[in-house]
């Protein structure tokens, strides 16, 4: 890995203007990919994780803005109209792979496609390449299935030859929305299995975006815990579920079922995620957080140093910002 | 406790569930059940889909079973079906004695009171145009309710008149309670109802026989509307919900409007279809335990459909796996996921990500996607997929060469069963090679690195010119005839053991290692 990121996404605000109101959907995000390794990014829906992985991609559409913030993809700042000059570069695959093919192309046809643009590829030379890239996603009869149609294939095949298609512009990065959301789950960890595989044979990057914990626990190196618009906590991905810092994260993963006593009612958190329509002037989880005390509501929190010094974990709350004496073991005490 | 397993003879079915598990009679009984939906063209030879074959549980009073398995496994249709919602083909859905499959008329509405549906997108199962109180009252609307059941006490022979009233049938429980005595009444009202004494008007006639007569001074309209209020309060909205449009609401929200819709006409058993799937997890988890406060304050039992395991391990007290129209694995949900007992559940539990497995052992992914249930396999339906699948006795193959055949006749089986293009049907009828060099390279992929025995090879090469002339059919029935063993012949029994756990697989059988055991040392030898 080497020490300058690949995608480097800092302060990002993507805004949504409406008659009515402006939608902060991303409100302050930072984050870093380096070469090679996987980065999560996980929330509940209305947190800003997809309009997040479309402003990397340069999608996203009116009214919405890049507002403020920089995303440096090899060093340049996309946001100054540089997604042309890396189109190939960063790869998106999506969550419904039906919406990602046109059912009039077979699949091969469309992989060529992608070829050319991408690599110059034509012809034979274009065939051929496309024939390996469906083997390269593990789709059994490759040189056959190349001349079918999407809807001929299964949704787990249909997401595959998204990724072969994603694979065939050659990116350094893979965005990854929710990939796996509309498989079943044996169909999930072929998906998840493959990536993996893919990744090792190529040094990819990939952002992995979804809602599901236990996924990111088994795909990412790294993960930053988005809640309205914000990252409210970023770790190494052990160290997050073996101690999560922040109370929006702990208790997500409280309430994920299967992992509490059948017999007990599950832990729930109240409310509902808000939708962020300005500046954040205070804690936006502090409403629904069990630990919130009086400042929770008049600062907006800074992102602290948490866990072992070195580790690059950091959490956005005011329990772990030494300005406020809130006794930190206090806070501890409820969470066993 | 030791017991010798018991093997069931004609019908698996009957001796797998009698009260193995349970006292008491089940509420719901399905035996048999079978769901077909045959190709809607005339003169079509296609075969049905066999969406539901064969299928056989219980559901008893205030219990969960939960029913998990992969899209397309039948799990919808099934639960549809015991509605009566599908017509069933054959096998029957018994409640209280009665087979419910073939009702009509006013004994198909009586069923349909007793049972409510929840669906997985609350958006798509209310109407927009409807306010939310209005949808929860349809139900109310469209069954004439209520019906109120009088019983009267302290005189045999009572008649009962009156105009919204009948007299209550034997074991029910009755929503109005007359009590007569030499000279006096008293009249009682079931407190699920949004009636007190006060909105009835009872005359009681001593002359002779005693006539009781019931009249209903409230209005029906005022009645429901009170009894989507209460409805709406039991799900954890307020009352000025009722004037509100689906549209309005969060998506928890939605689904709550669209439990108390299953409610409305106070339900025995509930079928939920994948009620928390479209949710994130931290509303997912309050529309749990609301179903569970409600399970336990009126005592439903649920038929809880679901794909996502964890959720069905803590809501389900027992927990049947599907695959392909059959159920494979029944059983107490924490014996199952602690010790799954069918290559299927294991492989499914052994998917599900992060430290929410049960499963602790090395990861089984399961190759390609389940077989269409127009056209299921013949033997076991798990066989063209299963990792603990049984080898043919009369050879020792590597394991991964075993596989490597095994996936190479799914390829034909595959390519038999997919359309022909215009192409390869005139190339056939030309006598052409319709497979090409696409082919060779398939075979030479999948086979890479194996050493076949001289036997095996030959009739590897048979396979594969017969599937260049097109035959594909002809392929892969050589290469079952290579790798086929019973698992391809014969559709494992359900075998149920001891302690109620029900199992679909030849792997029960004392001379085979089971499952966990196969698959962890096949896993060791790759």
């Amino acid at each position: 890995m080497s020490d300058d990121p690949l995608l480097s996404v800092e302060d990002l605000h993507t805004v949504f203007h409406t008659d009515r109101e402006s939608v902060h959907a991303v409100d302050g995000v930072s984050f870093d990919v380096h070469e090679g390794e996987t980065v999560g990014l996980v929330g509940e829906s209305g947190s800003g994780k997809s309009v997040t992985a479309r402003s990397i991609l340069g999608l996203v559409d009116e009214p919405g803005r890049i507002e403020r913030g920089a995303i440096y993809f090899r060093g340049e700042d996309l946001t100054e109209g540089n997604w042309d000059a890396h189109r190939g570069d960063i790869a998106i695959v999506f969550q419904d792979p039906g919406g990602s093919l046109n059912p009039v192309y077979t699949v091969g046809n469309q992989i060529r496609e992608a070829l050319r643009i991408h690599q110059g590829l034509r012809g034979s030379e274009a065939r051929q390449r496309a024939v390996e890239l469906l083997e390269d996603v593990g789709i059994p009869d490759a040189p056959r299935r190349v001349g079918e149609y999407p809807h001929q294939l299964s949704g787990g095949m249909q997401q595959r030859a998204v990724i072969a298609m994603a694979l065939a512009c050659d990116p350094d990065l893979l965005v990854c929305d929710e990939p796996t959301t509309a498989l079943d789950v044996t169909i999930q960890a072929q998906i998840l299995e493959l990536l993996d595989d893919l990744q090792r044979e190529s040094d990819l990057a990939i952002l992995f975006i979804t809602h599901d914990m236990g996924v990111i626990e088994d795909t990412t190196d790294r993960v930053n815990v988005v809640y309205a618009g914000e990252v409210v906590e970023r770790a190494p991905t052990e160290a997050l579920f073996e101690d999560p810092a922040h109370p929006y994260t702990r208790a997500l993963l409280r309430s994920i079922p299967g992992r509490t006593d059948p017999d007990e009612r599950l832990p729930t958190i109240e409310g509902e995620v808000p939708t962020p329509t300005g500046e954040a002037t205070d804690c936006r989880f502090a409403p629904r957080c069990p630990e919130a005390f009086g400042a929770c509501r008049q600062v907006a929190p800074d992102h602290q140093p948490v866990g072992d010094p070195g580790t690059e974990r950091t959490a956005a709350c005011l329990l772990h910002d030494e300005e406020y004496d809130e006794p930190l073991d206090r806070q501890r005490g409820d969470l066993s | 406790m030791t017991t010798t397993p018991t093997r069931s003879d004609a019908d698996p079915a009957d001796a797998s569930e009698s009260g193995s598990e349970r006292g008491g009679d089940p509420l719901v009984s399905v035996r048999d059940l079978r769901t077909y939906y045959e190709d809607g063209a005339i003169l079509s030879s296609a075969p049905p889909v066999k969406a539901v074959d064969g299928v056989s549980f219980d559901v008893h009073e205030g219990e969960t079973v939960g029913l998990v398995g992969e899209s397309g496994c039948g799990k919808t249709t099934l639960g549809r079906t015991i509605l009566g919602l599908e017509t069933a083909t054959g096998g029957t859905v018994e409640a209280e004695g009665r087979d419910v499959t073939d009702l009509s008329g006013e004994e198909r509405r009586a069923w349909q009171r007793r049972v409510g549906m929840v669906f997985q997108d609350p958006e798509e199962s209310l109407n927009d145009r409807m306010t939310v109180g209005e949808s929860v009252r349809e139900p109310l609307d469209a069954h004439d309710w209520p019906r109120l059941s009088v019983r009267v006490d302290g005189a045999d022979d009572a008649t009962v008149s009156g105009g919204a009233v009948t007299t209550v049938d034997d074991g029910e429980t009755a929503d109005i309670a007359v009590t007569v005595t030499a000279t006096d009444h008293e009249v009682s009202v079931r407190d699920a109802l949004p009636l007190a004494a006060e909105d009835l008007d009872v005359a009681v006639d001593r002359g002779g026989e005693t006539a009781v007569s019931v009249t209903v001074t409230k209005g029906k309209a005022e009645i429901r509307r009170d009894r989507v209020r209460d409805l709406l309060d039991r799900v954890g909205l307020r009352e000025e919900h009722y004037y509100r449009y689906p549209h309005q609401f969060s998506g928890g929200q939605r689904q709550r409007v669209g439990i108390a819709r299953a409610l409305a006409l106070e339900p025995d058993f509930v079928v939920l279809d994948e009620p928390v799937s479209a949710l994130d997890v931290s509303v997912q988890a309050r529309i749990i335990n609301l179903l569970e406060e409600l399970q336990d304050d009126l005592g439903l039992s649920y038929l809880f459909i679901a794909h996502d395991l964890s959720v069905v391990r803590h809501i389900a007290d027992r927990v049947a796996v599907m695959y392909l129209g059959n159920i494979v694995e029944l059983g107490p949900t924490e014996s199952v996921y602690a010790d799954p007992a069918h290559p299927y559940t294991l492989s499914l539990l052994s998917a599900i990500p992060g430290s929410g497995s049960p499963w602790d052992g090395e990861r089984v992914t399961l190759r390609g996607t389940p077989p269409s249930p127009r056209d299921p396999p013949d033997g076991c339906r798990f066989a063209t997929r299963c990792p603990a699948k049984i080898r043919p006795d009369d050879r020792e193959l590597p394991e991964s060469t075993w596989r490597a055949l095994d996936e190479l006749r799914v390829v034909f089986r595959t390519r038999a069963r997919s359309e022909d293009s215009a192409v390869d049907l005139a190339k056939r009828l030309a006598g052409l090679d319709v497979a090409g060099e696409g082919l060779e390279t398939t075979v030479e992929d999948l086979l890479a690195g194996e050493s076949l025995p001289d036997d095996v090879g030959e009739r590897v090469d048979e396979a594969v010119a017969e599937a260049r002339a097109g035959d594909d059919e002809a392929a892969a029935a050589i290469l079952r005839e290579v790798v086929g063993s019973r698992c391809d012949e014969e559709l494992p029994e359900a075998y149920t053991d001891a302690e109620g756990r029900r199992n679909r697989c030849l792997r029960h059988e004392s001379q085979y290692a089971d499952a966990a055991e196969t698959i962890a040392a096949r896993q060791r030898e790759e």
